[in-house]
């Protein structure tokens, strides 16, 4: 009974399992992954070359800007093979943040192998090295392939000896490729087919799909990109999220080419996307296994965790009026993006907002440039936060404080605890020192070091997450002429000597200001943050002083001078039209500013905290 | 219906200049370097120009700005007097000139004299080498001096001369010093302008060149709006002392040596401008021509007016333009004049925003008039921003 099926369909319908491939990229931003991507798209015909905008897998405007992929999509490539034979191979994208690290591991579980991309100028990157940990955890065949050879400075042998020191990779399985010139492309083709095993699984069994990663689409509902461990996926089947129950029916099945192609059927073996027809992401989380209503598998596959919050700050429109639009961009974003979290708050300062929780500083970042972009919104985000643990001196429970400003009076206080990471920086071993230097000064405990090859160095801390999402990366970044890279992971609690301190504007306290710091450093963060909101917060018609404070004790004070000169000294004929057009910048601009009693305070402000390091320190 | 004819309106002519030797990198008027070449080209094109213009009124002032005007041959100026006094009727009572003094930019002070200028105005800027050199002016204070000196020589009788204050490393006696010094020339008029670095670029401005731009920067890293602020302050005292009644935020005079071009600009007054970049008002439109010089030589040269943009004044833009120019007058706002023309007082129309800027010590308001006070003429940005109209 002929029917009509599409090319991809019947090509995808005789290659067996034995002959697919699912593997991932792994590498540090700007080491290459985007456009190594793009040439293996190319190679196979995937894409056609002239069609080709560069980096085809980041699809978010933000993800190309950044240089990074946020989110994981999957892409079929149809290889021929040097055996003669055709092969399918799925690339799966991994996201390159340390902020979603979990992300990257569920990616990685859906793979048998993974392209170990180093930039062979650069070396290999502390991230990349945890991600490749990851990988190797679970056991996955690693091909290393140095990028980038065809620059001058590249330096192949020398980092060809880091990779066999620090990972025992062998030197002859090192393929190098530039793949700007798209050298070494077909080799890294080859070695896929030949290194990569196939997946296992069997068809017949019980269905077990592995959600690596999902997105809402306002036609299909969540879309969830599954890689099929057991089982097989049928088209319109019933359907269950095992972790969150969530069931429905398939709308549509299918697979990446890179458009969306539609199927029957996807097997034990295959990757491909399910669309569910599910209203929110909360209901497909990543990590999570699918299986058939009527068939159901006796257990989910391991691994599965919620990715937990870390980060913390308070979202608030700059205009009060925003309050529902802020809600309800919210609620959409979430749709999305399921691991950040928000709940309603409020802020004597400024007003009616929300505490929103991320995976990390860049997840903020891009939370809430999307916020702004999207659904264009002028926002004030308040300094980034932890979760603290409070025990009170009366009553046995502890009480969870993400906010500054609600921390407790500090004689109500016995005991405060704070979230502590442990971090590894990888850096030439001429930076060393000022590293130690900038992790011991935000009470970084050193646990110790490795020495990669003779020039670089493995350094590991313990210390609290709130000194690290302060401009901590930034910092290592500027001490190390940019070399050095970071990786950290959740450690647990510890109690601390921390208090809250108080940022008065013209007398009047800030709530949005306030911030949590140890007792050593609260004369220092005290002083820095008033001289940064001197520099921060324009003059005004009046005088302003600005004063840090611990309880009722004024610790730091400086004054912001009124206002003295604000005239367009020359006014002639050709000035009349553009000086109404400055005045007009002038206002846009006072209005981008939130009125705190009398006093106008830029956004920036509000994220002074952030900068009080920059200058002295 | 009456027959009586009317006497012709008065008209105000502004010719542009946009060549200099040297570019200012403080400058954001329109301009162009090393291209002196082409200026018989362009006298041409701004006869041509002026050809093309209506006749909207007698003629009563015209000026001659930049640029550096004073880069013009003497006839040429004389030509472009004589086309538009025959051209509008009537000879003008002040016929300005701006001049660079420069040994290498310096006119021929009694050729100007015979082409019909009537006034100088000479962009000495200070009479201290280390600030000439820090705005890299290419002149100095003894040429300034020289080039004074030969003006009165030739005859005119009737000199402004501008300075410019809030000069990175200039410190407040600096600025007497330079002051006095420009007193003791005893000039009929100056023009004082605090430095004004414009850094980011509006489609108001001539665009910057990169390093103008970086040049820029670096200066306004060091201005000190408090020094510039208490250099304003002494201006006001030295002047007032030698006899120099403030009229304007930014000008001085012997009385009645007072800027009539430029005070109608103040009143709202109709003009025509010529010339890459001028501006024009008719009293309802304002409308300004193509910035870039070859692209206004060629307009010119085909037959077309060279009309870059255009925006009508409705009522709101109009009464915020009556306040935004008139307060720059020591004179201030006539609250009658402003009455009859809008029909309702200053005071009526923004009555909050008025009384807030009095409070704050911004504004005197009295029966006849709304002034700005001493602080508030340096705060003038402060109270302006208040009463925009809402954006269309």
């Amino acid at each position: 009974m002929p029917r009509m099926v599409s090319v991809f369909d019947r090509l995808a319908a005789v290659i067996p399992q034995e002959r697919i491939r699912n593997f991932s990229i792994v590498a540090h931003i700007d080491h290459g992954k985007s456009t190594l991507a793009d040439r293996l798209l190319e190679a196979t015909h995937t894409i056609d070359p002239r069609q080709m905008t560069s980096q085809v897998l980041d699809t978010m405007d933000l993800e190309r800007e950044k240089g990074i992929t946020i989110k994981a999509r999957a892409v079929r490539l149809h290889f021929d093979a040097d055996d003669g034979q055709t092969y399918a191979l799925n690339l799966i994208d991994t996201p390159g943040h340390v902020d979603f690290s979990y992300e990257v591991s569920r990616s990685l579980q859906a793979c048998e192998g993974a392209i170990l991309v180093v930039d062979a100028s650069q070396g290999i990157e502390a991230q990349t090295l945890a991600n490749v940990h990851l990988a190797m955890d679970q056991n996955l065949v690693i091909i290393p392939v140095l990028n980038k050879i065809d620059l001058p400075s590249a330096d192949p042998d020398a980092v060809v000896a880091e990779l066999e020191e620090t990972l025992a990779i062998p030197r002859e399985e090192v393929i190098l490729a530039s793949a700007k010139d798209g050298t070494g492309v077909g080799q890294i083709l080859e070695a896929i087919v030949q290194r990569v095993p196939a997946p296992h699984g069997e068809a017949e069994q019980r269905l077990q799909a592995l959600v690596f990663d999902s997105h809402y689409d306002p036609y299909k509902g969540v879309v969830a990109y599954v890689r099929v461990a057991n089982g097989t996926l049928h088209d319109h089947e019933r359907i269950r999220f095992m972790a969150t129950g969530a069931e429905s029916e398939i709308l549509e099945l299918g697979y990446f080419r890179p458009g969306p192609v539609a199927t029957k059927r996807l097997t034990a073996g295959e990757v491909g996307y399910v669309a569910s027809g599910l209203k929110s992401i909360a209901e497909a989380r990543v990590g999570d296994t699918l299986t058939s209503v009527q068939r159901p598998a006796a257990e989910p596959l391991p691994g599965y965790n919620e990715a937990l919050p870390l980060v913390f700050a308070g979202i608030y429109p700059m205009r009060g009026d925003d309050y529902p639009l802020l809600r309800d961009a919210l609620e959409r974003l979430h749709l999305n993006d399921a691991s950040f979290v928000y709940q309603p708050e409020s802020s004597v300062a400024l007003g009616f907002g929300f505490r929103c929780g991320f995976l990390g500083l860049l997840h903020m970042e891009i939370v809430q440039e999307r916020l702004e972009r999207e659904f264009a919104l002028d926002l004030i985000a308040g300094a980034p936060s932890v979760e603290y643990r409070v025990k009170l001196i009366h009553g046995n429970e502890e009480v969870v404080v993400d906010n500054p400003a609600q921390m407790p009076d500090p004689g109500e206080i016995e005991q405060i605890s704070e979230p502590w990471v442990s971090a590894q920086v990888i850096t030439p071993s001429d930076y060393i020192g000022p590293i130690m230097e900038l992790a011991t000064g935000r009470r970084g405990e050193f646990d110790n070091m490795e020495y990669l090859d003779p020039q670089r160095v493995n350094m590991h801390f313990e210390m609290p997450l709130a000194e690290l999402i302060v401009d901590f990366y930034d910092q290592l970044k500027s001490r190390s002429s940019g070399y050095a890279s970071l990786d950290y992971a959740y450690r647990g609690y510890r109690p601390g000597d921390l208090v809250k301190l108080d940022v008065l504007v013209n007398g009047d306290p800030v709530d949005a200001l306030s911030l949590i710091v140890h007792r050593s450093q609260a004369y220092r963060t005290g002083k820095a943050l008033v001289e940064k909101l001197k520099e921060l917060i324009p003059r005004q018609m009046f005088e302003v002083p600005v004063q840090a404070a611990i309880g009722s004790h004024i610790i730091s004070r400086e004054t912001i001078r009124a206002m003295r000169k604000n005239v367009l000294s020359k006014c002639y004929g050709g000035d009349i039209t553009r000086k109404r057009k400055l005045l007009e910048k002038q206002k846009e601009g006072k209005q981008r500013m939130k009125r705190i009693g009398s006093v106008e305070i830029p956004q920036e402000a509000f994220l002074a905290v952030l900068r009080v390091n920059e200058s002295g320190s | 219906m009456s027959t009586e004819r009317r006497p012709p309106r008065p008209h105000h002519l502004y010719v542009h200049v946009p060549f200099c030797r040297l570019v200012c990198a403080y400058c954001d008027f329109v301009t162009v370097g090393g291209r002196a070449a082409e200026i018989p080209r362009y006298v041409d094109a701004l006869l041509a120009e002026l050809a093309l213009r209506p006749v909207v009124g007698q003629l009563r002032t015209i000026y001659f700005g930049g640029g550096t005007p004073s880069l013009l041959p003497t006839q040429s100026i004389g030509r472009l007097i004589d086309a538009a006094a025959s051209a509008w009727g009537g000879r003008p009572v002040e016929s300005t000139v701006e001049a660079n003094p420069g040994t290498r930019e310096r006119p021929d002070w009694a050729g100007l004299r015979a082409a019909g200028v009537t006034r100088l105005s000479l962009g000495i800027q200070s009479l201290a080498d280390v600030q000439l050199r820090a705005l890299a002016r290419g002149h100095t204070a003894a040429e300034a001096l020289d080039a004074y000196r030969a003006a009165r020589a030739a005859g005119f009788d009737n000199v402004s001369i501008d300075l410019i204050y809030g000069i990175p490393g200039q410190s407040l006696d600096d600025w007497r010093t330079t002051l006095r010094a420009a007193i003791g020339l005893a000039p009929d008029h100056l023009s004082l302008y605090g430095l004004q670095l414009v850094l980011a670029p509006d489609e108001w401005a001539a665009p910057p060149r990169p390093g103008a731009l970086r040049w820029r920067r670096r200066m306004a890293a060091r201005q000190d709006e408090d020094l510039a602020a208490a250099q304003y302050g002494t201006a006001e005292e030295l002047l007032d002392r030698a006899g120099y009644r403030h009229y304007e935020l930014s000008s001085w005079a012997v009385p009645g040596r007072e800027s009539l071009h430029n005070a109608a600009y103040w009143s709202r007054a109709p003009y025509t401008g010529i010339g890459a970049g001028a501006h024009s008002y008719d009293g309802n439109t304002r409308s300004w021509n193509e910035r870039d010089l070859d692209r206004y030589l060629e307009a010119v040269e085909n037959g077309t007016l060279p009309l870059g943009g255009r925006e009508s004044a409705d009522e709101p833009t109009r009464a915020f333009e009556a306040m935004a120019l008139g307060l720059r007058t020591v004179a201030g706002v006539e609250r009658a004049a402003f009455h009859a023309e809008f029909g309702i007082d200053p005071v009526g129309r923004w009555g909050t925003e008025l009384d807030a800027a009095e409070r704050q010590g911004l504004l005197a308001i009295d029966d006849v008039a709304v002034r700005l006070t001493p602080r508030g003429r340096l705060l003038a940005n402060e109270v302006l921003a208040e009463l925009l109209p809402a954006a269309r």
